[in-house]
């Protein structure tokens, strides 16, 4: 990736962020816009996860990330310290392409 | 991220360095990926200095010095971490094979679990995946989970089914 390329998308990305602030511009929003913005970061986050764990190229594919996802939920669910989580299912995919099981 | 309110000073310095510390680990797994994605270790840091920025939340007045503090130590371990694992990214070979690449879905499992108890966050949530999984051998990078955000149309409509 070229310097050019980069400091652009970095460019981009506070563009992004000042769009909120712009548009709201301190103004108390409905009710109604507030549960739909409220719900914004949810599809985002699923479907980052979804790609991050199914995907590889175009191609969609089941291999050590996917136990190490159901590793991840289950900690998520025990209330488990964020970095217990993260730790722990980079061990599981780590642990099952070296035994070679996936 | 949500600061934690303020209870003593001391419990504020604790609660935002152990919240640095595991962004930090974090960090190491971006730093070793960019340098295996193409970029080089000063691109990786410079982006990760550059892009890093909380989401501001300015009030009340109580959070803000935890959130401060928070976000503070979050930057710092965060491209501290970038600069390690940008650093040793070349030498360890395929990152893989250390699992890493399995850590960013596990850390946005964690992020978009608290969310899910919202009102229509569950349908919203699947429809997104749905999207984003028929979308991937098509469109080019990025497109599916952008896609993904008109989940948010059934999530709203669940939402407002529910309360009348």
């Amino acid at each position: 990736m070229s310097w050019t390329v980069l400091l652009a998308l970095c460019g981009v990305s506070y563009a992004l962020k000042a769009v909120g602030p712009l548009l709201a511009g301190g103004r108390d929003l409905g009710p109604r816009t507030r549960q739909t913005l409220d719900l914004v970061a949810v599809p985002l986050l699923a479907a980052l996860i979804a790609t991050q764990t199914l995907s590889l190229g175009h191609r969609l594919v089941i291999d050590a990330r996917l136990p190490a996802l159901a590793v991840a939920a289950i900690l998520v669910w025990k209330r488990a310290p964020f970095l217990v989580v993260v730790l722990a299912a980079a061990a599981t995919a780590a642990l099952l392409r070296a035994t070679g099981a996936m | 991220m949500e600061a934690t309110l303020a209870q003593t000073p001391r419990a504020t310095l604790t609660g935002a360095l152990s919240i640095g510390v595991a962004v930090g680990v974090y960090g190491i797994s971006f730093g070793v990926l960019a340098v295996a994605g193409g970029l080089s270790a000063a691109q990786a840091c410079v982006m990760s200095m550059l892009v890093f920025t909380g989401a501001s939340q300015s009030d009340p007045e109580a959070a803000r010095a935890a959130f401060l503090a928070t976000g503070i130590s979050v930057w710092v371990f965060w491209n501290l971490g970038t600069l390690g694992g940008a650093l040793v990214g070349g030498g360890i070979g395929d990152p893989r094979r250390f699992g890493l690449d399995a850590m960013f879905p596990a850390a946005f499992l964690a992020l978009l679990a608290p969310q899910l108890r919202r009102p229509g966050a569950p349908v919203t949530a699947v429809t997104g995946v749905v999207i984003a999984l028929a979308l991937v051998p098509f469109a080019p990078a990025g497109v599916p989970v952008i896609a993904a955000l008109a989940g948010v149309v059934p999530g709203v409509l669940v939402a407002r089914g529910a309360r009348t």
